[in-house]
């Protein structure tokens, strides 16, 4: 069986458009076809993205309880978030939980990803033992956490400590929790990408008597460079939206130590009946999300990584 | 009220964590599918519900769904499960879109609020009257569903908050059951200085029960009168009396005798409540009457030990506050949507469980549901309902002297005020004076603004 053939008249006839040729018209023709496509997707995308998204930017600006109409109050929520203590209080969690996120994660991440690289034998199996813990529910997880941390029977009994009672460790413990969920994604990420790095790099190296740490650091980081940037995106993301984990665990406490924006959000919209108020504080997260994908965008472009 | 973002009475969150209870959230909601037909004559009454286990909802749908289509058929309701976590925002994106069920199902007051001031809830005035519900309704329960006037819910089942303990323990030790302050201080003290847990407490599994607390502290210590007072806008929750009641409290926290430690707190899950009190290491437990669906597991054959638990009634924490307080709840409410093309079937699905008090005997008696706020006697029940359960109720329904939980009688923020805040006061990042300061500060517009529920008289 041979592979369809598209025969390309030498003349072609001169189109309705002013003699273009009549190759770019089936062009516009294919990207319609393509539009098309999309067609699909633009409608779900606007349906459950864009347009509550849009919403929600209306009702930041309202005193919409969540049931019924709220009144135009305009830039009345972002005023009061800047003198609200528990916005302030989760929004400086959020900037902890990003830190820890873009440390422990990530440097194990590397480790264990440069280390699996290195690996010939058995490197599925350890690929899938770094990757199950993110294919847990969460609410699985949690529970396992909770129970291996317990002050009365766990690790938190052992050592005399109870980390997420403590004020102190409450959100140290919810982000150590995360990282452990986290990491072996990033791991198979950054495995993939090291495995697209040149060989013939490392054996130069080596001939030059670059050790493997210096290998990392001259041709491994350097190379996946355009993976670790994004990772480091996502993971900023999705450190503005943790929710799960501090719900499950700690529901916010001890006294709001494990607050963060996301949990704030939650109360004002569902236990305060302060939709509006909620809202606010979600086109504030989705500014900060936004910033930083910009700041990505111009980086990516500026930089060439993608050349 | 229920402040859980569930939907979920506190009962049944409750049973969700002590694991294996049967009671269930019983705020059905109906509706959903289109009428055919002339408005109330046929067609379908779809209804919404979550239970806690497969045995509850096996028991609902054979003792309450079928017996409704059998008397009803010309609208013959269909049981639809909904998850607890998603059940109360589907129906009110639902609401808000014109559609969603027939029955509202409601948490509390403060929702049923919103939900009348947006239209959403058709006044039930005319169906009270035609079906005689003022006559079978405790007067006090069908208050709560009283907006700006109008009757626009029924409340599903009523609540309290009480003390479990294990009569062992306190005859081990040569206590008896405190009636007052001094004696119930003597006991938490004594008992501390033995390492065992005066009461056993703690949020882990749910941080809304601190209002519990709180509920009980305001009652018991500041008094019911004071409590009235402050709701009605004739007293504030600033003044002393709160703020007294509030350190006391704040006291029995930071001694760690609720809890053992203000950290353990944070941590103790209901499970681990009920087995320390089985297993002598905690006292008390103070909970509410959905904690008779739970504790029963944790004690004799079941809990592997020969442990018997028994109840008393809360005492008085300070010097002229009545014994015998029994607070006041509400766990869950049944409005009509204003939409609904069945309101008169929808009617006679909420008439239906309030129809037969034999009928809610047996399902408090085997499936656990907390019966309705209904005129019941003692041959409600069956025989084979366990004595304690029949008993507390008995206690409950015939109390001289009310209180007001806080998630039935407060508004919203109010409300969440009080639960987010007992942590930071107990925590010690407030004092008990910002702490009542906050709460008055809260209230006082809510009360303004008309938000506060109405008040039995």
């Amino acid at each position: 069986m041979t592979a369809p053939t598209v025969t390309v008249p030498e003349t072609a006839p001169a189109t309705r458009t002013g003699g273009r040729p009549r190759r770019r018209s089936v062009s516009r023709r294919t990207r319609l076809i393509a539009w098309l496509f999309m067609v699909p997707l633009i409608v779900v995308n606007v349906t459950v993205i864009l347009w509550p998204g849009a919403q929600s930017v209306y009702y930041s600006f309202t005193d919409w309880s969540g049931i019924g109409t709220g009144n135009w109050i305009g830039f009345g929520n972002y005023t009061r978030m800047l003198h609200d203590e528990e916005f302030i209080s989760a929004l400086k969690h959020n900037l902890v939980w990003t830190v820890v996120s873009l440390i422990a994660p990530m440097l194990l991440a590397l480790l264990g990803a440069y280390l699996l690289s290195r690996v010939r034998r058995f490197q599925v199996l350890f690929r899938l033992a770094y990757f199950i813990p993110y294919t847990v529910a969460t609410v699985v997880s949690a529970a396992v956490w909770e129970n291996l941390l317990s002050p009365d029977s766990g690790l938190g009994n052992l050592l005399g400590v109870n980390f997420l009672g403590d004020q102190d460790l409450a959100l140290g413990t919810v982000a150590g929790v995360n990282t452990w969920a986290f990491w072996g994604f990033l791991v198979v990420i950054f495995l993939a990408s090291m495995q697209s790095v040149n060989p013939a790099l490392y054996e130069a190296a080596a001939l030059d008597g670059a050790g493997p740490f210096r290998q990392f650091v001259s041709i491994t980081l350097p190379s996946i460079r355009p993976t670790l940037v994004f990772l480091v995106v996502q993971t900023i993301v999705w450190s503005f939206l943790a929710f799960d984990f501090v719900f499950i665990l700690t529901q916010g406490g001890p006294a709001g130590a494990t607050d963060v924006l996301s949990t704030l959000l939650y109360r004002n919209a569902f236990s305060n009946l302060e939709a509006g108020y909620a809202s606010a504080i979600g086109v504030v997260m989705a500014l900060f999300t936004a910033i930083v994908v910009i700041t990505y965008q111009v980086l990516r472009r500026v930089r060439k990584w993608e050349a | 009220m229920n402040r859980t973002p569930t939907g979920l009475s506190r009962r049944n969150l409750l049973k969700l964590g002590a694991g294996g209870a049967l009671a269930t959230f019983l705020g059905a909601c109906a509706g959903g599918a289109e009428a055919p037909g002339a408005k109330g004559k046929s067609g379908k009454l779809t209804v919404w519900a979550g239970f806690a286990s497969k045995e509850a909802e096996d028991w609902y749908r054979a003792n309450v769904l079928e017996a409704f289509n059998k008397k009803y058929p010309n609208v013959p309701a269909d049981l639809v499960i909904k998850q607890f976590d998603t059940m109360a925002q589907q129906q009110q994106t639902a609401l808000a879109a014109g559609a969603g069920p027939d029955i509202v199902g409601g948490s509390g007051p403060a929702a049923l609020r919103e939900y009348a001031a947006a239209g959403y809830l058709l006044p039930l005035d005319d169906y009270a009257k035609k079906l005689g519900w003022n006559d079978r309704v405790l007067g006090w329960a069908m208050k709560t569903g009283v907006v700006d006037g109008k009757l626009v819910a029924l409340p599903t089942n009523y609540e309290s908050m009480q003390i479990f303990y294990n009569p062992a323990t306190l005859a081990k030790h040569g206590w008896t059951y405190p009636k007052n302050r001094a004696e119930f201080e003597a006991i938490c003290r004594e008992a501390k200085g033995k390492g065992i847990i005066p009461v056993s407490a703690g949020n882990a599994d749910y941080k809304d029960s601190n209002e519990w607390h709180v509920s009980v502290f305001l009652n018991h210590i500041a008094g019911p009168d004071a409590v009235r007072q402050a709701l009605k806008g004739e007293a504030k929750f600033s003044d002393p009396v709160f703020v007294d009641a509030i350190e006391q409290a704040r006291g029995y926290f930071t001694q760690g005798w609720w809890g053992g430690a203000v950290d353990r707190y944070f941590t103790n899950t209901f499970p681990q409540q009920y087995q320390q009190v089985a297993k002598g290491e905690a006292v008390f437990n103070i909970t509410g009457t959905w904690g008779l669906g739970e504790i029963g597991p944790f004690f004799g054959k079941e809990g592997g030990n020969d442990a018997e638990w028994a109840w008393g009634a809360i005492p008085s924490l300070r010097d002229g506050v009545p014994e015998n307080i029994w607070e006041l709840a509400v766990g869950g409410t049944r409005s009509i949507n204003a939409k609904s093309a069945n309101p008169d079937a929808a009617a006679d699905f909420m008439d239906f469980h309030l129809q037969d008090p034999k009928l809610q005997g047996r399902a408090l008696a085997e499936a656990n549901f907390a019966p309705p706020p209904i005129a019941m006697s003692e041959s409600d029940f069956p025989a084979d309902l366990d004595e304690r359960v029949s008993s507390l109720y008995a206690a409950f329904g015939d109390a001289a002297q009310v209180g007001y939980t806080t998630w039935t009688f407060f508004p919203p923020k109010t409300d969440t005020f009080i639960i987010e805040g007992w942590e930071k006061l107990i925590t010690g990042k407030l004092t008990s004076q910002q702490y009542c300061q906050q709460i008055a500060d809260t209230f006082g517009p809510e009360l303004a603004a008309g938000v506060v529920p109405p008040l039995p008289e």
